[in-house]
């Protein structure tokens, strides 16, 4: 039956999933039989090696253990559109016998391993609970494999034995075992040669390799504060750009590069494309998991073209992010724009750079004639920071899409003469806002400016009709109020004039808003999301996601709202993530996201419950 | 001869036909027996079609009583229209929030499928493509759907009151230029396709009628969104229109407009080609009996209707396979054949490139249908919207896939599916020869899907 | 005339029932062609609009005049850099693509374009160039529009003109009363559900079925079914030659992979698919170059001669170059003077572009004297509308009466 093979797909889905999320046990490294370590059996021509710890670790950890107990998400878990899932769950594990979970935890009982090969080969090795128990497990998938061909077509589960060694064929994978050992192939070559070393062991393997060796030690330059490692990646960049196996020409294919990638992963493409190796680890800690990626650079790599990204001897350094109250996210990079602009001659192809040049024009005439590459870009500093934060509308006249604002912070090198021109450019930017809105009756953008102490705030705001209704709240358009300020140095172009406001009272103070220990020294981008605070904006827009729920998914409103609420609960779990990416001897990209902490997640539902009641 | 013995022959021609006749009630007989068939032409014209047990369920009822019920007269469950408005309100809410016109064809996709008076919802279509007026150029999404409103407020009443409330609609003040109508410039625009596209025809007015006209409107203009009348700017000159001496106002040129002659015969020559038949043209005296039916309810939109609806001409089954479906009718069939919801802004997409975008008629003139629909980038289109539609992800079939919901209404075979299929979504059967072809496909897939897109590919499935 | 009556007309005339009506000047032209009934012999129009204004100066390079280069200290392009056409003129050295064709003398370059009193809005400009009228709120009708409404009712299987983009649909095809189509893509051609036994099928329900339920019975009168029939088999026909093109993997060497060269390259698989429309409406937008100009105008047009020229070997290949002509035009062009930003602004009177066939002449007309200004902009010699009407009917070769630009003479234009 199809269903049948759909829970053996599943299992091995769960089996993939979980292993990638979970955590180490107190064993780990206790390798009893050093003959038995899968490091021997793997090839020599390992390009990519994933190392698992058993799940069983995960699966106490507490998080969760804290996840589990919460009483939202199991609301959620019992709620209606999660039906479906349940009912999947539970079928599979009637099907094999056993509790998903316990699966998972015997088949990872002591870790498992997964490599691919230059001819992108794949082999799983997974230590099982026992010898035993791995025999009446295969056993159970080829039954229900076999049931699953008999119905429909004249398939096969296709048994051969090798070397003593009996091995299925169950959907095109490879099924074998050896004592407690599972192993799973894509294709008979790899199972046979891992056979064969696995009961000869007289072949040159993984363990051996220098790029083994060597990434080993290398791992040991991972952050060492994060021990809670479950799942480590291997990646032997020389000999994956090498390889004549075509999976891997798709990853270093030439595409001509695109603009906003480069802009955001420059830097990181051209690390792939000369570093020797890539390390990754996925690690869970008390607060929530966190991941980290590890390649060896050199400054050399990016002279030229890519010194835009990093900075002159990769030393560019990002600073500090600006907090606000009410604050989203916010971003600060270090990234020479006018160097981008101007190198896109080298960095882009024929078709890119006209499309540039179209820009460039556009711009250039709404930056009134002021050349955009050198004269506007060229006049900031090689920082750049974005800022977001929710709104607040004190009126009862809202918006009826509330959008959260966001701003530009730069730092501008001769700042007198800029602020006299970005004003001006500012200016005709709204005039010419007006000109267009009044021909579409659109609303219309009211000028002002204040003095406070030694900043200046120039803005605009939409006028509301006296003798309008607005029946349907306010048009989209009152979530703007464009800004642009100055203080000092710094220029802040702002979707709202109370976030440039916030602002430019932050940069006056700047040693209160700066942790220093937040923020290490030489970050090269750093990105800081508040998922509760973005929870909340969804929140605030609940009736627009419910609307966009049921033109897009013709549901029924009562259908809508369960699903969004669905989306929104289980947003509740999510306090905060953060990215940093560095630039020393080796590029180091750190994500972390932090669950809701237990007083977060009950106040949100409050807010939650009383949000959903006022609506 | 009596009457009621008589019957309309299918293949008769138009010209032959006793007008007296045709317009007579049909009754139900033992020759012609009020069956499923006949249902099912009723809903495909009157609305958007119907799921087989809606079908079965009005011939339970008397035709009076299902045409009642499609217009919305017969007192329902009033939870279910409630819960349709509260539904329908909270989207419109939501597409005037983003401030985008093109969205709101979505909110009338929504109402077109879910109405629970579809007759309505298919008036206020005809009303649209008669009164075109494209959001290309009003651009305000809040004026175009009050417009729609307007439209499906007098879409079954008085088409004195329409033509009135229309005439100072903003977003047909708009589309039409009569906001730049001044007393030292009268602009002939809305005056013009007044007398030509919205009463009267061609030839039955002059341009010094148009010019006449013009003046009365001068001085209609929109503030805030609003109507409102600038005595400064009206030109109070003497006035005469198609006859009638000492006109002023706007208002009155109007109902001097409406009162002509000639408007019920181009009023009712339209409705009676939306509903019946797209060809051939009929003779004026064919028409007579609507036209005076029309008159003699001061214009009452539904005296027509009705009249065509549960007239000898429409039940007798001689309209089936005389018209071509408009893009919208071959989605609505679909989805209302089979229980169906949908991605509705993705639909919204899919019908553009059929010619049909709600809200962005191609001219003044709205949408001429019939064989207008038809060519080979619209067939290969109309194919595909429903190949994309059946196969979307967000398509559910009674909240269900459709191998579930076929499950439920107990179709178990092939033949059963296909026999479905014909009943709800075909006006005319297949030849034996196409259902062998067909179900000798579906039989070795048993595919409920790939049947249903195969024979919504077939030219009959365009015919309604 | 009555739908029947001109079955008859038509059917004496040329033997073959359309069913459809027409005006007289189209039906002489159209039963000839029903005649001939080979109608992969009927001359097709290309329109590329330039949209946002064109610096028809630095297009066709008037290099050695003192006036432009004095106008132009920094935008001009100097005597070496052009391809030399003669003595006074030369190409912008991105048009390289066009030399063959200039070559084999399958490029003509009108000089000197325009209409009276020049409007300087792109909006309005665009409009007189769409509808052939100066803008009056009554316009709402293009010359294609107007075109085909003169043609209304004849029904080939395919549509007669055809939009191949996203924007709106071009007021140039509009009428009331005149439906065009506007595609995104070619996809839309291609039939998604299986076509196996469609084919079949479009064919066989042209027989009516047999009664078999209360409602229908036997009939006699089928037209519409066999409308359908008859369409359906046409469009699935269509539908599976585009589909082989499709697969054709050579297809993508010849076309740049550029905006403009992705939906010419559509337009000659819809060509080379025997598709039976006539006319073609494809625009590349940008050229409202104010700022900079050099480089993205440059780009504009190696985007527009690269496509052009691969568009027309295409069609060479299988023999078809000489039954398709390109057009493109632009609102206006560009001030004389370049601005201080590195730009031009909006001004008057530019050259057009035919291509293709075998031409008369490759210059058409003098190139506007750089002196005798109008208002700081070239002054037009040359009527649009004259270009339009000798296009509809030298090249076309439909009577152009409905587009009412019976007042422009007829210029030479073909071999």
């Amino acid at each position: 039956m199809l269903q049948n093979r759909l829970h053996v797909l599943t299992l091995f889905l769960f089996v993939c999933v979980s292993s990638l999320v979970s955590w180490p046990s107190a064993s780990h490294g206790q390798n009893e039989r050093v003959d038995d370590d899968p490091l021997y059996w793997m090839p020599a021509s390992t390009l990519v090696y994933l190392k698992l710890e058993p799940i069983g670790s995960l699966l106490s950890h507490p998080l969760r253990t804290r996840i589990q107990a919460d009483e939202t998400i199991h609301a959620l878990w019992k709620s209606e559109p999660l039906k479906e899932l349940r009912g999947g769950i539970a079928v599979s594990e009637l099907v094999l016998g056993a509790k998903l979970e316990t699966l998972a935890r015997d088949l990872t009982k002591f870790g498992a391993h997964l490599c691919i090969n230059d001819q992108g080969e794949i082999v799983f090795l997974s230590r099982t609970r026992s010898a035993r128990w791995l025999k009446d497990y295969i056993q159970k998938i080829v039954t229900l494999a076999r049931g699953d061909n008999n119905k429909n077509k004249p398939g096969k589960v296709a048994e051969t034995t090798y070397r003593g060694i009996r091995g299925y064929e169950v959907n095109k994978l490879i099924v074998a075992q050896k004592d407690d050992w599972l192993l799973v192939a894509n294709k008979p070559e790899i199972a046979k040669a891992t056979v064969d070393q696995m009961l000869d062991k007289n072949k040159e393997s993984l363990d051996a390799s220098p790029f083994y060796q060597r990434a080993k030690e290398f791992a040991e330059r991972f952050d060492s504060n994060s021990n809670g490692s479950i799942a480590t990646v291997y990646l032997d960049l020389d000999n994956i750009r090498e390889a004549k196996a075509g999976w891997t020409k798709k990853i270093f294919s030439n595409k001509p590069r695109e603009f906003v990638a480069e802009l955001l992963f420059g830097g990181l493409l051209a690390t792939l494309d000369k570093s020797p190796m890539a390390i990754g680890r996925l690690a869970l800690n008390e607060s929530g998991a966190n991941m980290e990626i590890l390649s060896p650079t050199q400054p050399g790599w990016f002279a030229g073209t890519r010194e835009f990204y990093v900075g002159p001897n990769s030393k560019g350094v990002a600073e500090p992010t600006w907090k606000t109250p009410r604050g989203l996210a916010s971003l600060s990079t270090y990234r020479n724009l006018s160097e981008l602009w101007l190198r896109a001659g080298d960095l882009f192809d024929q078709k890119v750079n006209d499309q540039l040049a179209q820009v460039d024009n556009t711009l250039t005439t709404l930056f009134s004639g002021r050349d955009f590459g050198t004269d506007i870009l060229g006049a900031l500093e090689p920082q750049l920071q974005i800022v977001s934060a929710s709104q607040f509308f004190p009126n009862a006249l809202k918006p009826s899409i509330r959008l959260p604002s966001f701003a530009l912070v730069g730092k501008l090198k001769e700042p007198d003469s800029m602020q006299r021109d970005l004003k001006r450019i500012f200016q005709s930017f709204v005039g010419f806002l007006n000109v267009a809105g009044a021909m579409e009756g659109q609303p219309q953008l009211d000028l002002e400016s204040e003095i406070v102490e030694d900043a200046k705030i120039y803005w605009a705001e939409y006028v509301v009709e006296k003798d309008r209704k607005y029946e349907n709240g306010l048009p989209v358009q009152f979530n703007f109020s464009p800004s642009v300020a100055f203080r000092g140095d710094r220029v802040v172009v702002s979707s709202t004039l109370a976030l440039a406001r916030q602002l430019i009272s932050e940069i006056a103070n700047p040693i209160a808003n700066h942790d220093s220990s937040l923020t290490s020294p030489m970050l090269n981008t750093s990105v800081e999301l508040d998922l509760a605070m973005i929870r909340d904006a969804l929140l605030d827009n609940r009736d627009q996601l419910i609307t966009q729920n049921m033109l897009e998914k013709g549901h029924s409103k009562k259908e809508a709202q369960g699903e969004v609420d669905v989306l929104l609960g289980l947003m509740q779990l999510l306090g905060s993530a953060s990215g940093q990416l560095s630039f020393d001897e080796q590029v180091r990209l750190k994500i972390q996201v932090d669950l809701a902490g237990k007083e977060s997640v009950q106040a949100n539902l409050d807010k939650s419950s009383n949000g959903a009641e006022a609506r | 001869m009596s009457r009621t013995n008589q019957t309309i022959d299918w293949n008769a021609e138009l010209e032959s036909i006793d007008p007296e006749l045709a317009w007579s009630p049909w009754e139900p007989s033992t020759k012609e027996p009020w069956s499923i068939d006949r249902s099912a032409l009723l809903h495909r014209r009157a609305g958007f079609g119907a799921n087989q047990d809606e079908l079965k369920a009005a011939i339970k009822e008397s035709p009076s009583a299902c045409v009642d019920r499609l217009l919305g007269k017969k007192s329902q469950d009033s939870s279910i229209a409630d819960t349709f408005e509260e539904e329908s309100a909270i989207l419109a809410r939501g597409v005037l929030a983003g401030g985008d016109s093109r969205n709101l064809a979505s909110w009338w996709l929504h109402r077109l499928l879910h109405s629970p008076s579809p007759t309505i919802e298919k008036l206020t279509l005809f009303w649209h493509g008669h009164f075109a007026t494209g959001a290309e150029k009003v651009i305000d999404p809040e004026l175009m759907l009050e417009q729609n409103r307007t439209l499906r407020r007098n879409a079954l009443g008085s088409f004195r009151t329409m033509v009135q409330e229309i005439s100072k609609d903003p977003a047909m003040l708009i589309y039409l230029d009569s906001v730049t109508n001044r007393k030292a410039h009268a602009n002939e625009n809305y005056a013009r396709e007044l007398m030509e596209l919205f009463c009267l025809g061609e030839g039955n007015y002059t341009e010094q009628d148009v010019q006449q006209l013009a003046r009365c409107f001068t001085g209609w203009e929109i503030r805030r969104k609003q109507f409102r009348f600038n005595p400064y700017q009206h030109d109070s000159g003497k006035k005469s229109i198609l006859g009638f001496d000492n006109v002023d106002s706007g208002e009155e040129a109007i109902d001097c407009v409406v009162r002509h002659k000639a408007t019920p015969q181009f009023i009712v020559r339209k409705l009676f080609k939306f509903f019946l038949c797209d060809e051939p043209e009929p003779a004026d005296d064919f028409l007579a009996p609507l036209a005076s039916a029309f008159v003699d309810s001061s214009f009452s939109v539904q005296a027509v209707v009705e009249k065509l609806l549960s007239s000898r001409l429409m039940l007798s089954g001689w309209p089936v396979g005389r018209k071509i479906r408009s893009p919208v009718d071959v989605a609505l069939a679909c989805l209302r054949g089979l229980q169906a919801t949908t991605n509705l802004d993705a639909l919204t997409k899919r019908l553009r490139p059929l010619g049909q975008s709600l809200f962005y008629p191609p001219n003044v003139k709205g949408w001429d249908g019939g064989r207008s629909w038809i060519n080979s980038s619209t067939l290969i289109g109309r194919a595909n919207l429903v190949h994309d539609m059946v196969r979307d992800e967000n398509t559910r079939f009674g909240g269900k896939s459709l191998s579930q919901w076929c499950e439920l209404q107990r179709i178990r075979s092939s033949e059963g599916w296909l026999a479905y299929l014909e009943t709800t979504l075909l006006a005319k059967p297949l030849t034996d020869d196409a259902r062998r072809t067909l179900l000798s496909e579906a039989e070795s897939k048993n595919d409920r899907t790939s049947l249903l897109i195969q024979l919504c590919s077939l030219p009959q499935f365009h015919l309604s | 005339m009555k739908r029947r009556t001109f079955i008859q007309s038509a059917s004496s005339a040329a033997g073959i029932a359309i069913g459809v009506q027409a005006p007289n000047g189209w039906v002489h032209a159209m039963a000839k062609e029903l005649a001939s009934s080979d109608n992969t012999s009927e001359r097709i129009l290309v329109v590329v609009q330039l949209t946002g204004g064109n610096d028809g100066l630095n297009t066709i390079v008037p290099h050695k005049h003192d006036a432009y280069k004095k106008a132009r200290p920094k935008l001009k392009i100097d005597s070496n850099e052009v391809i030399a056409l003669d003595e006074e003129l030369g190409f912008h050295p991105s048009l390289g693509a066009l030399v063959s064709m200039l070559e084999k003398q399958r490029l003509s370059v009108i000089q000197g374009v325009g209409y009276e009193n020049p409007n300087r809005s792109h909006f309005e400009s665009m409009d007189i160039w769409h509808s052939c009228k100066p803008r009056t709120s009554r316009n709402r009708s293009g010359w294609i529009g107007r075109l085909l409404s003169d043609a209304k009712g004849v029904e080939t299987d395919d549509s007669l003109a055809l939009h191949l983009g996203n924007e709106p649909i071009p007021l140039a095809l509009v009428d009331r009363g005149v439906q065009v189509p506007s595609l995104s893509s070619v996809e839309q051609f291609r039939l998604k559900a299986d076509r196996k036994q469609l084919k079949d099928q479009a064919a066989r329900s042209m027989s009516p079925s047999p009664a078999s339920n209360t409602i229908s019975k036997e009939s006699s009168d089928e037209d519409l079914m066999s409308f359908l029939s008859v369409s359906t088999d046409t469009a699935l026909k269509a539908s599976s030659r585009i589909e082989g093109m499709l697969s054709t993997p050579d297809e993508n060497k010849d076309f740049p992979d550029s905006e403009l060269g992705n939906k010419l390259r559509t337009i000659s698989r819809l060509i080379l698919a025997g598709l039976k429309t006539r006319i073609y409406y494809v625009t590349l937008d940008g050229f409202d170059t104010h700022a900079n100009q050099l480089a993205v105008h440059a780009a504009l047009l190696r985007q527009w001669s690269e496509s052009l020229a691969a568009f027309h070997a295409r069609l060479d290949r299988d023999g078809q170059a000489d039954r398709v002509l390109v057009m493109t035009f632009s609102e206006f062009g560009r001030r004389v003077a370049e601005n201080a930003s590195l730009g031009t602004d909006h001004g008057a009177a530019a050259p057009m572009w035919l291509s293709g066939p075998k031409m008369k002449n490759i210059l058409v007309g003098e190139l506007p004297s750089l002196t005798q200004l109008v208002d700081g902009d070239l002054k037009y010699h040359t009527d649009f509308r004259a270009v339009y009407r000798s296009v509809v009917e030298d090249w076309v070769g439909w009577k152009g009466d409905g587009m009412g630009l019976g007042g422009y003479s007829l210029l030479p234009l073909f071999a």
